[in-house]
């Protein structure tokens, strides 16, 4: 990047997964300092994850929508959250969404945990921090402990699951802040995404 | 006209975007440089003569300091279009960028950082 001006702020990213409907758009609404908006990442078949974005036409494009909140952490950093495409066909954008982001929250809903597993499966391969908060919707059936929640998706010691109603903006900042405490702790001597400096494809999605 | 009004134009209700994407971009497909969701851009105020309506708005939102993702967002424009853009104004240096934090550049995130984060979350 040939200039780079430190008075502007540093932008940080934390990632919020989950299946269709778990409830991604509404925490990042609760906890957003900016009505959230929407970014649109167009991309073809043929561009996964690879070279170009391939805005040409006569090819497949598929549009994903990318919402997004904003909170300022000072003057000196911005710190964004975004809601990650949760559908299948989406899959193969997580690999660029994860790079340089600071840590993923896995939204789950305890009606539909196997909508989690995958994502849960993803986030400890690639070794990127993340905890899993339960998004306690009323009239679920049968509240869950987090002990629970933890055998049903196999996690790993050492990975938080939190409770929360992410509808409520105390609740939802806890959450954020579970997550934040449990980087201060984790090991980061495993290789994870990093930004390359330009070594991101051209025109990749993010 | 404002870009309201502009905007307005490429989109019918029907019909959708009437201006592909690739034709905002002059057929241009990947950004010459190295611009993230979250990299943080800011008018230099030396904006060059001459700049089409585009490239015009997009230095238009940039007169505070914004991130792409929120340049794309308010500009309605597709990602990829919007940092083909900002790839220009960068090159024509009416535009100054910082790069996003490096969080796991080999090293957790540095404890002064995440303590920042912590004090901002808990005045929420």
């Amino acid at each position: 990047m040939p200039s780079t001006n430190s008075d502007l702020p540093g932008g940080l990213k934390l990632l919020i997964a989950g299946g269709f409907g778990v409830g991604k758009t509404t925490l990042v609404a609760t906890v957003s300092e900016i009505v959230p908006l929407t970014t649109e990442a167009t991309i073809t078949e043929a561009s996964r994850g690879v070279d170009d974005v391939a805005l040409t036409g006569g090819k497949t494009t598929t549009t994903v929508a990318l919402d997004f909140g904003r909170i300022s952490i000072a003057e000196e950093y911005v710190l964004f959250l975004f809601g990650m495409p949760g559908q299948e066909r989406f899959w193969f954008m997580w690999d660029q969404l994860c790079i340089g982001a600071l840590g993923v929250i896995v939204l789950v809903d305890t009606r539909r945990i196997e909508d989690s597993f995958d994502a849960v499966d993803y986030f400890e391969r690639t070794g990127i921090p993340f905890l899993v908060a339960v998004n306690e919707f009323e009239g679920a059936p049968y509240a869950y402990t987090a002990a629970e929640v933890r055998e049903a998706l196999q996690l790993r010691d050492g990975v938080p699951v939190v409770m929360c109603d992410a509808r409520s903006r105390s609740s939802a900042v806890n959450v954020l802040i579970a997550l934040v405490r449990h980087l201060q702790t984790v090991d980061h001597h495993s290789p994870r995404p990093a930004v390359p400096a330009g070594a991101v494809p051209e025109g990749s999605l993010i | 006209m404002t870009r309201g009004d502009r905007r307005d134009a490429f989109v019918d209700q029907a019909a959708g975007r009437l201006i592909r994407p690739y034709a905002v971009a002059g057929g241009r497909t990947a950004p010459g440089s190295d611009f993230h969701l979250v990299t943080h851009v800011v008018a230099t105020g030396r904006p060059p003569d001459g700049l089409g309506p585009d490239h015009d708005d997009i230095l238009t939102l940039c007169r505070r300091p914004i991130s792409v993702a929120e340049v794309s967002a308010l500009s309605g424009l597709p990602l990829a279009v919007t940092k083909i853009l900002l790839s220009d104004l960068l090159g024509w240096r009416a535009i100054d960028t910082r790069a996003p934090v490096p969080v796991f550049d080999r090293a957790r995130p540095s404890t002064d950082l995440l303590e920042k984060v912590l004090d901002a979350l808990y005045k929420l």
